[in-house]
């Protein structure tokens, strides 16, 4: 005959199941601290998180309301069917665009001449990394965010956008060149590591620059390779000679 | 006899009539010649009242000096490239200048006046790069005196601002805030209503900067210097 165990359960006080607690959410917060810690250690950084991908393709968003430094943003109206690819009559010579950190200005050259110059804002919030790039991709507009808290942004329609990148700053790091209709502080310092410019001057410089514009989207490619961007703390320019400082 | 007497009298009588005829003849003969003498007097001289005095006009000299040369213009483009600021500069003999400012719609090609501000020798507008409001509904101006700057800013519209001013003077409206600053430059917009503003310290050091609410007239002291 099977005699019946006592059901016995032990005793457990409060403080038992406040300890308990307190454990778990001790191990928790490691395992959330410690994942976050890996991620960003192993990420590099992304000038826009929307534009950190390497397939992209144009996005006009015409009803969509964007935020930068907490203010509410209305972007222009874009009309693609409306737009035709501009395409100029070229001239002789290499195509070579510098960004002046130390001036803020950006300088557009074809051969010994200059196409433009203009005062850009670069980057505030992270700053815009020196070095030779290639622009890779060309878009007649994207959205861009990115940012935390107070300097978090959010712009749909950015206009006449040139993504750069080379060895060491790769495409999805989101770097590039284009318009900006949310402020107009150029001069200045007022990017999140991008190079801004007013949109008319972003306008010049994209039918200017290679690839030659094909599509409101248009790749680089080995038989039309992107323009040459030098991004330098400093340049200095005496006559046809141009010496940039990293 | 007394036939004889008769005939005389009749012929004194016939002779009487004749002459009162042509009397009354000539006289309404000379009182015609006289009412169309009249007639032509009043006709080709030109008609002065005889009875309202003339009033006296007075001839003075203007006293704005004409202009010296031909007027300059400055045009700047919006970011966007819809639209063009006009500047018109007119020099006076005595150095002094009036600045006109004008909006161009690119698209309709109509321009309308928005400014006139009128300054003294020493004194000089510009346009800066950062003019324009990023949605073309403001522009900031620059007024330089012996290397010191005054920002206005008015509506490209040409409309007064809410107490009826037609500029507001950025410098004169911060200085009314006593934030213990001093302001060192207006640099552009941060977004279609907020200007940024930079300071200095009374050491001469770099202060906060601040946004300036050109819709609210409020100054905002920012944690970022810009």
């Amino acid at each position: 005959m099977m005699v019946p165990l006592p059901n016995k359960k032990p005793q457990r006080d409060t403080g038992f199941y406040i300890k308990r607690s307190f454990l778990a959410l001790f191990v928790g917060l490691f395992f959330f601290f410690a994942t976050s810690f890996v991620i960003q250690q192993t990420q590099s950084f992304c000038a826009n998180s929307i534009s950190c991908i390497k397939d992209l393709s144009v996005n006009v968003e015409n009803n969509a309301v964007g935020v930068f430094e907490g203010q509410k943003v209305v972007p222009p109206k874009i009309t693609l069917s409306q737009e035709k690819p501009s395409v100029k009559p070229e001239r002789a010579g290499e195509k070579h665009i510098y960004v002046d950190l130390s001036s803020q200005t950006l300088y557009a050259f074809q051969g010994d001449s200059l196409v433009l110059k203009t005062l850009i804002s670069s980057g505030k919030w992270h700053p815009t990394p020196t070095g030779d790039y290639h622009i890779w991709i060309k878009l007649r507009a994207t959205r861009m965010s990115g940012g935390t808290g107070a300097d978090a942004y959010d712009l749909p329609n950015v206009p006449y956008t040139m993504f750069f990148y080379n060895d060491e700053v790769g495409k999805d790091a989101g770097f590039s060149l284009h318009g900006a209709y949310w402020h107009n502080n150029f001069g200045h310092p007022m990017s999140h590591g991008c190079v801004n410019m007013r949109i008319i001057d972003a306008q010049a410089l994209y039918n200017w620059a290679d690839p030659p514009t094909t599509d409101y989207t248009t790749y680089a490619t080995d038989t039309h390779p992107g323009t040459l961007v030098s991004v330098c703390s400093k340049i200095t320019i005496n006559g046809t000679t141009r010496e940039c400082i990293e | 006899m007394e036939q004889h007497g008769n005939v005389s009298n009749n012929m004194l009588s016939k002779r009487l009539i004749y002459l009162v005829e042509v009397d009354i003849l000539v006289f309404l003969l000379l009182v015609s010649g006289i009412g169309v003498g009249v007639a032509l007097w009043e006709n080709y001289h030109p008609h002065i009242s005889r009875t309202a005095a003339l009033p006296t006009v007075q001839i003075t000299t203007p006293l704005i000096t004409p202009p010296v040369k031909d007027p300059e213009m400055t045009t700047w483009l919006s970011s966007d490239g819809k639209a063009e600021l006009q500047m018109q500069t007119v020099f006076y003999r005595d150095d002094s200048k009036t600045y006109r400012f004008y909006v161009r719609d690119i698209a309709t090609d109509k321009k309308k006046e928005i400014f006139t501000n009128a300054v003294i020798s020493s004194k000089t507008m510009e346009i800066p790069f950062n003019s324009w409001s990023p949605d073309n509904s403001y522009i900031f101006l620059e007024e330089i005196r012996d290397g010191s700057k005054r920002y206005l800013v008015v509506k490209s519209s040409g409309e007064p601002f809410a107490q009826g001013e037609q500029s507001l003077d950025v410098l004169v409206l911060f200085n009314k805030q006593n934030t213990g600053y001093t302001l060192n430059e207006v640099t552009g917009w941060a977004d279609p209503t907020l200007l940024i503003l930079t300071t200095k310290t009374p050491k001469g050091e770099e202060g906060p900067s601040y946004w300036f609410d050109v819709s609210g007239g409020e100054f905002i002291q920012l944690s970022t210097r810009f």
